[in-house]
């Protein structure tokens, strides 16, 4: 028996990133943690019948399924095989937490982005672009056939990154407390409100004309059969 | 005359009914008016158009405000009192104009007290604002007007009046002017009911934006006839566009409420789909919600025996609340 019936279980945390655990055997779940919006375009593109393919997560439509494709770390990367309803119960999975969490505010409850995110996504992206480069080595099997200078470059981008940290010394980061949109911009429920006792509209002088149209049709049917569907359930009940 | 009242509050028509020994017998009137000075009593007069005189102004409603409106132009703005489906605290004035208006379409009660079931949306999904205002409005003038009110889900009142045959079970989607309604009903009990903030204005708003055009007249092209299986221009296709998500938007909210209820009122067998309200009465809007549905068919989570059209779309939902408001007597 494993740890829970379906294959997967998806879950949307307070900080909006999504949190999948897939049953690997009996006795063990591997479980991996995507931004909200990687997960939003996955179930997108599933919803169009299209592949997909970002920096941590590809899927690709197979015969007998869907082939999910998880990056582990910078060279290594997990398979796993899907069948389409097993598939289909994980973005359902999603679509359920994501409406849950758009109730609870969405995105716009999280709040800014902190700068020291942007800096890490900017390290994904620089990895991402290194590994694809390393990639190109291999396939052309020397380095020297690389068009250009890598160690300058790294020199370059290197001194690049210290002049940032250099420059984000002496900035005190305060965090910005995400704020709930929604509660600001609803309206509070009516007993908040003033309710006239009555309308001016009644003693309004002038006159409309209408014209009323008449259909031959009758409610006493309608009526009477849901009359006696009431009265059966109360039978029932009874 | 047998007693009861049917009363539809739309964001563009207002539609209330009664049965009568001949039928049912309708009375609609456009949900608008326009204010214009009182110096133009005189032109009103000539024009033979009806007119409420108010202190300093005059205020034209209805259908004669519309038409008036493309007469005297930009200057006189059309105002609506309601908007996305609900009326808005601090809309006062326009809760008069309202009151006015329903009084001339439902007249005085047969008996004091006589049940008048009115409409309400359901609380929408894509915006925060609830219904309870909305209703608590509605029930003051109805009741002003001499009535016992009781409000009655719009997208419900459908299942009503067109779900006879299917033992009152089946999907009822109203599409409105400013909002879409969706129920499921089993057996006359509601399981699944809300609303989505878009409607025939959100498709008018939306492919004015795209085209830079205005969304007056975006709704003129578009009241003037288009069919949506063959448009023309290309305001015809952008309408067709905006057509095309709404639907789509209706479908997944559908299949997105019946997924997060988890099925909990145990939904075995197959239910209609019933298609009513304004917006629904675009040239071939059922073949293009059958082609649009049918893309989605496979994922969707409920079996469909069939998708009807309304046999009255303006006034399904009036002789819906009708038959429950007979249920009184």
């Amino acid at each position: 028996m494993g740890y829970f019936p379906e294959r997967t279980r998806v879950r949307i945390d307070e900080q909006g990133l999504v949190r999948i655990s897939i049953r690997a055997d009996q006795t063990s779940v591997d479980e991996y943690v995507f931004s909200y919006a990687e997960l939003d375009a996955v179930q997108e593109a599933y919803e169009y019948s299209m592949d997909i393919r970002s920096s941590n997560i590809r899927v690709k439509k197979i015969p007998k399924g869907y082939s999910v494709q998880i990056k582990e770390g910078p060279f290594k990367r997990r398979i796993y095989d899907f069948s389409t309803p097993e598939f289909q119960m994980m973005m359902n999975q999603f679509l359920s937490q994501r409406i849950h969490f758009e109730k609870m505010g969405g995105m716009s409850k999280i709040g800014v982005v902190d700068p020291v995110d942007d800096l890490k996504t900017l390290s994904v992206k620089l990895e991402s672009s290194f590994e694809r480069l390393y990639e190109e080595i291999k396939i052309t099997g020397n380095k020297s056939g690389v068009n250009f200078d890598l160690e300058n470059v790294l020199t370059s981008i290197n001194d690049k990154l210290n002049a940032i940290l250099d420059a984000t010394k002496n900035i005190n980061i305060t965090t910005v407390q995400g704020q709930d949109v929604s509660k600001n911009t609803s309206i509070p429920e009516s007993d908040d409100f003033f309710i006239p006792s009555t309308f001016e509209g009644e003693s309004f002088r002038g006159k409309v004309t209408n014209s009323p149209t008449t259909s031959t049709e009758s409610t006493d049917s309608a009526s009477e059969a849901l009359k006696e569907l009431r009265k059966s359930k109360k039978g029932v009940k009874k | 005359m047998k007693l009861g009242r049917g009363l539809d509050i739309g964001t563009m028509n207002l539609v209330a009914c009664k049965e009568t020994e001949g039928g049912i017998e309708y009375t609609r009137i456009r949900d608008c008016f326009i204010s214009v000075p009182e110096k133009a009593k005189k032109m009103m007069k000539l024009s033979d158009v009806d007119y409420i005189e108010m202190n300093d102004h005059l205020l034209i409603v209805g259908d004669s405000a519309l038409e008036m409106n493309i007469f005297l132009g930009d200057g006189f703005p059309l105002q609506r009192p309601l908007q996305d489906g609900l009326i808005s605290p601090g809309e006062l004035d326009s809760v008069d104009v309202l009151t006015f208006m329903l009084k001339q379409i439902l007249g005085e009660p047969q008996e004091k007290g006589e049940y008048c079931y009115y409409s309400v949306p359901a609380n929408p999904i894509d915006m925060k604002r609830d219904i309870v205002y909305h209703e608590g409005v509605f029930s003051r003038i109805i009741t002003q007007l001499g009535y016992e009110p009781i409000s009655g889900n719009e997208a419900e009142a459908i299942i009503f009046s067109e779900c006879e045959k299917d033992g009152f079970s089946g999907i009822g989607i109203s599409f409105g002017s400013g909002m879409t309604n969706v129920c499921l009903a089993l057996k006359a009990m509601p399981c699944l009911q809300f609303s989505v903030a878009r409607g025939g204005d959100w498709i008018d708003s939306g492919s004015a934006v795209s085209l830079g055009r205005s969304q007056s007249h975006m709704t003129e092209i578009k009241e003037n006839g288009i069919d949506l299986m063959n448009p023309k221009t290309r305001e015809e296709e952008a309408l067709v566009f905006y057509y095309k998500k709404l639907i789509t938007y209706a479908i997944d909210g559908i299949a997105k409420q019946f997924i997060m209820s988890g099925n909990s009122f145990g939904l075995k067998q197959e239910l209609p789909i019933i298609i009513s309200g304004g917006t629904s009465k675009a040239g071939n809007f059922m073949e293009f919600f059958k082609q649009v549905f049918e893309r989605k068919k496979k994922r969707f989570p409920i079996q469909v025996s069939e998708i009807r059209h309304a046999s009255d779309p303006l006034n399904a939902v009036a002789k819906g609340l009708l038959i429950q408001a007979r249920q009184e007597y």
